[in-house]
């Protein structure tokens, strides 16, 4: 394994005892304990993943490390907060790019199962699924992980890729939400049934002519979601 | 005879005509009474007397003939006869001591008498005198001693000293007719009985017309007394003392007293002259002589109290002391209202059955009284009441801080207290408007379907009202029991408290928030150290991180419950269609495990046609599943939990049920107050937060819904919650 972590967090104790367990895991962990400094260590140590939390003193919070990631690059993030009380506090925190977001207190041993679960979502979603869809508006190339919209290369997270490609292999079929938390997420994660609802809303963002009236990206009430493939002449510019 | 002096013939003449006055007053008075027909024969055979010798005494003045005088002879023997026996039989019949068929033997002495008389007269025996005379001495001196034997033996019974008088005179006035014709007495005899005659007459007229007129009409008057003594009025302890003595007073009873009738009792509750201690004594209906007069309804009348009545003592010592007794009931509108009872003394007067028809006059009065007293006096007292209460309540609601207004149905406004007054800019002008133009759009419920629904169905809506940078709570009522004859509407100012109530949650969320970056890393070094001390083993160095892990947990749990109800009551909700069935299942499969664990049967009762309603399914199956937890966790081993739901009006009813340990009924009202469950008995050693209610509450409140809970200690408790339910869809079979 030996994959390198980046874990920033203003508070000494947990920093340190969540590094420690994830180097009991075998991980090679790097510490940092403000949004600057977390940055710095992001670009100099280029981990494979990054635990950010989300309140931070200091002057740089979590949200906007993560947005800073996420410009630069694929990082798979999971974020901290012990803020969350709604459902739209974790969504913001997802919008913002984090791939999982889990509410303070967290036990050490879900903690690393999670990572682990993030780190196996990431090396799946580079698989050896081969398709090819094209109908001259959304072009999608799973293999090579490359996405067209409109003859415009769009940039999707891991996760969003990953959630995309289940709902592609299974296009015309109904996807429950468990199924889809299962397969795009792991098995830990059947229970958060926000994650689909907050990507699913991000990826029609990305590849819907009109997100609010998707087309393929379909949802079935309180059931889950369907992929539905469109005619090449509905193509319209 | 002899020429009669003037004076004789005066006299006699006066009594003749007063005579004749009285016979005349009598048989006009009453001819029905014995005593009246006898003393109106004795006064005809008097007057016969009377006349005939008045004409023997004028007949040698007209020198008329001799048959003329015969005639008046005997008239005047005639007379003589009959009054002899016609006093004998007045006389019986004044004393009372007549025997069996007097009438007819004093109608066979007469005509014996009389016509034998008659008959010597008319067969011209008239020479011989003596011969009639003699006859006249024989029947005298029959019915003369026979008078004379009657007031011997009788006269303790009549106890009139004038008639007694009057009887000798007239019998002694007869006798002296027969001392010696010769003597001329013959007249002053006459007189003599006449005299006694008259004083006869004036006593049988007093006694038979003149006392009883008097007490007639001295019965009237004070009949027409007490009617006004105890009608004017209004039936206070006062009147009734005063019925119980004027009841005295006309019957000349000993004692009185009235009892009147509550709940199957009756108690004494005026007396006269009976021993104050016996004022309130009570009896049971149908016990003594006033019960059972109350209970038969019919008057009562005793003799002797002592000898008559077997049964239960209407006073303490009655037998002892009481001798004729009367009781009659109160009687109004067909109902026993009381008895009124009369007394005598063991040494007093006997009552007569005539007296208990008096009484009964006086009982009907009596009762008209008391019977509108009561009435009277029970509506005083309620208008009374009322209008204190009316005071009351108007000082209240204008003194109150709080808005009141109320409407009539059509939401025309009927009053508004000077607080909402204020707070809506009203005045006289708007009195009688209606509230849709009187009062601002934000006063008013955003449906007003929904308000009549909801007030319909419960009796009261609510809703917040935003007025000048103000919150108000909005509580609307029906007015009117039956039908809905309008609304009042009370508005609270809460704002302050919305305020409060802000800065709490938000303290609460902070403080949790605060808590839980320590609880983090206390948590998760204490992971890493259990991991470090489970590898070297040391047993009391994981029991105590064992326990610092359950207590950290435990911390944990409470801050997450805080925040979850935070979630709720701050949250955004999703507006699912929820499914009571789908609900009701999904709750029970994720709570089959922990019911087996403990033994507890889950049994789910979902009626088919169960309305679906709009809410947060996520939420909403987050309180069923509390409730049905603590249903689990409350009961007992083998113990069975209900999870009921069906419709109830336009509402859906979720019912969950436990035979478990019940609440105590001081902390039933509880039970949704934050972290109450630390103080139920019987609940120490069950695990928990103490917030799931809380939340299970903010989720229905949430939802627009009401929750309650009935729970008997000891054997169980059953939560009911309410949720408005979606309108009906229509059938489309048809």
């Amino acid at each position: 394994m030996n994959e390198k972590i980046l874990i920033v967090d203003d508070e000494l104790a947990i920093r340190e005892a969540l590094g420690r367990k994830l180097s009991r895991e075998g991980y090679e962990v790097v510490l940092a304990e403000d949004g600057a400094a977390g940055l710095r260590a992001f670009h100099s140590e280029r981990p494979a993943l990054v635990v950010l939390d989300i309140i931070m003193s200091g002057g740089m919070n979590g949200l906007t490390v993560c947005r800073r990631i996420r410009e630069l690059a694929d990082t798979p993030i999971m974020m901290l907060s012990a803020q969350a009380i709604t459902e739209d506090n974790v969504v913001e925190g997802l919008n913002a790019g984090a791939d999982e977001y889990l509410i303070k207190p967290v036990r050490l041993n879900e903690f690393a199962a999670r990572i682990s679960a993030l780190l196996r979502r990431i090396q799946l979603s580079t698989t050896d699924v081969e398709q090819i869809y094209d109908d001259g508006y959304l072009n999608v190339d799973l293999h090579r992980r490359q996405i067209y919209v409109d003859n415009k290369k769009i940039h999707l997270t891991p996760t969003e890729f990953k959630l995309l490609a289940v709902l592609m292999e299974n296009s015309g079929r109904v996807v429950p939400q468990r199924d889809l938390l299962e397969q795009v997420w792991g098995r830990e994660y059947v229970d958060d049934v926000y994650y689909p609802r907050v990507y699913i809303s991000q990826l029609r963002r990305k590849i819907e002519r009109d997100a609010a009236n998707p087309t393929y990206i379909l949802t079935e009430h309180r059931v889950g979601y369907r992929f539905e493939k469109q005619l090449p002449n509905s193509t319209l510019t | 005879m002899l020429a009669e002096s003037p004076f004789a013939v005066v006299l006699n003449i006066l009594i003749v005509a007063l005579s004749m006055g009285f016979l005349i007053i009598v048989l006009w008075y009453d001819i029905h009474r014995r005593v009246n027909q006898f003393f109106a024969l004795f006064l005809t055979f008097m007057l016969l007397w009377n006349v005939g010798f008045l004409l023997s005494g004028i007949a040698p003045i007209l020198e008329s003939s001799t048959r003329f005088e015969s005639l008046t002879r005997g008239m005047t023997q005639a007379g003589f006869v009959g009054a002899s026996i016609g006093g004998w039989a007045l006389v019986t019949v004044i004393f009372g001591v007549q025997p069996r068929n007097f009438r007819r033997w004093t109608l066979f002495y007469i005509v014996l008498g009389v016509g034998f008389t008659i008959w010597l007269v008319l067969t011209d025996n008239l020479t011989d005198s003596s011969q009639i005379i003699s006859v006249s001495t024989f029947f005298f001196l029959i019915f003369g001693s026979l008078t004379l034997y009657v007031i011997w033996r009788y006269w303790r019974k009549l106890q009139s000293i004038a008639l007694i008088m009057g009887i000798l005179l007239f019998v002694g006035g007869q006798a002296g007719s027969f001392l010696n014709p010769q003597l001329g007495i013959t007249s002053l005899s006459v007189s003599v009985s006449s005299i006694g005659t008259l004083m006869i007459s004036f006593i049988v007229i007093q006694r038979e017309l003149i006392i009883p007129l008097l007490e007639r009409s001295k019965q009237l008057e004070s009949m027409h007394e007490v009617s006004v003594a105890i009608t004017s009025r209004i039936a206070t302890d006062a009147v009734l003392t005063e019925i119980a003595e004027r009841a005295a007073e006309w019957l000349g009873a000993d004692a009185t007293g009235i009892f009147l009738k509550h709940d199957n009792m009756l108690q004494l509750v005026a007396i006269h002259q009976l021993p104050d201690s016996s004022l309130h004594h009570q009896l049971k209906l149908g016990e003594g002589v006033a019960g059972l007069v109350a209970s038969t309804k019919e008057s009562k009348y005793l003799g002797n109290y002592r000898r008559d009545w077997l049964g239960i003592e209407d006073l303490p010592l009655a037998h002892e002391t009481f001798g004729s007794v009367i009781c009659v009931p109160l009687i109004y509108d067909n109902d026993v209202i009381g008895t009124l009872m009369a007394i005598a003394g063991l040494q007093g007067a006997l009552f007569e059955k005539t007296d208990m028809r008096l009484l009964e006059l006086l009982a009907a009065q009596a009762a008209v009284t008391i019977s509108y007293g009561n009435l009277f006096n029970t509506q005083k007292t309620l208008t009374d009441k009322l209008e204190s209460t009316n005071e009351q309540l108007s000082t209240v609601l204008r003194s109150t801080d709080n808005p009141v207004l109320a409407v009539d149905r059509n939401l025309n406004l009927i009053f508004t207290n000077p607080a909402a007054e204020e707070v809506f800019g009203l005045d006289t002008l708007h009195s009688r408007e209606n509230i849709r133009r009187a009062l601002p759009r934000a006063a008013l419920p955003l449906d007003y379907r929904d308000a009549l629904m909801t007030i319909r169905s419960r009796g009261a809506y609510r809703y917040e009202v935003e007025l000048d940078n103000k919150t108000y709570l909005c509580h609307v009522a029906n007015l009117g029991d039956e039908r809905i004859e309008g609304f009042v509407a009370v508005l609270n100012d809460v704002t302050e408290l919305k305020e409060l109530d802000r800065i709490k949650s938000e303290m609460v969320r902070m403080t949790s928030h605060d808590l839980k970056n320590p609880l983090q890393a206390a948590m998760s070094n204490l992971e890493l150290l259990r991991e470090d001390v489970e590898s070297i083993g040391d047993d009391e160095i994981i029991l105590s991180v064992t326990n610092i892990d359950q207590q950290l947990n435990r911390m944990y749990r409470i801050i997450d419950g805080i925040l979850d109800l935070e979630r709720v009551r701050l949250g955004s909700q999703s507006d699912d269609i929820c499914h009571p069935r789908q609900i009701v299942y999904e709750s029970i499969d994720e709570l089959n495990d922990m019911a087996t664990e403990k033994g507890v049967r889950l049994i789910p009762q979902v009626a088919d046609n169960v309305a679906n309603f709009m809410g947060d399914i996520d939420q909403f199956k987050r309180a069923i599943i509390n409730l049905i937890e603590n249903a689990i966790k409350f009961n007992k081993v083998g113990g069975e939990v209900g999870i009921k739901t069906q419709n109830r009006g336009h509402y859906v009813l979720f019912a969950i049920s436990d035979d478990g340990i019940g609440i105590p009924e001081h902390l039933v009202g509880k039970v949704f107050d934050r972290f109450y469950r630390a103080h139920q008995p019987g609940a120490e050693h069950i695990t928990g937060t103490g917030l799931g209610l809380s939340l299970v509450k903010a989720v229905v409140d949430s939802h627009n819904g009401h929750i309650r809970v009935e729970s008997q200690f000891g054997l169980g408790t059953t939560f009911y919650i309410t949720v408005p339910a979606m309108a009906r869809k229509i059938d489309v079979a048809s």
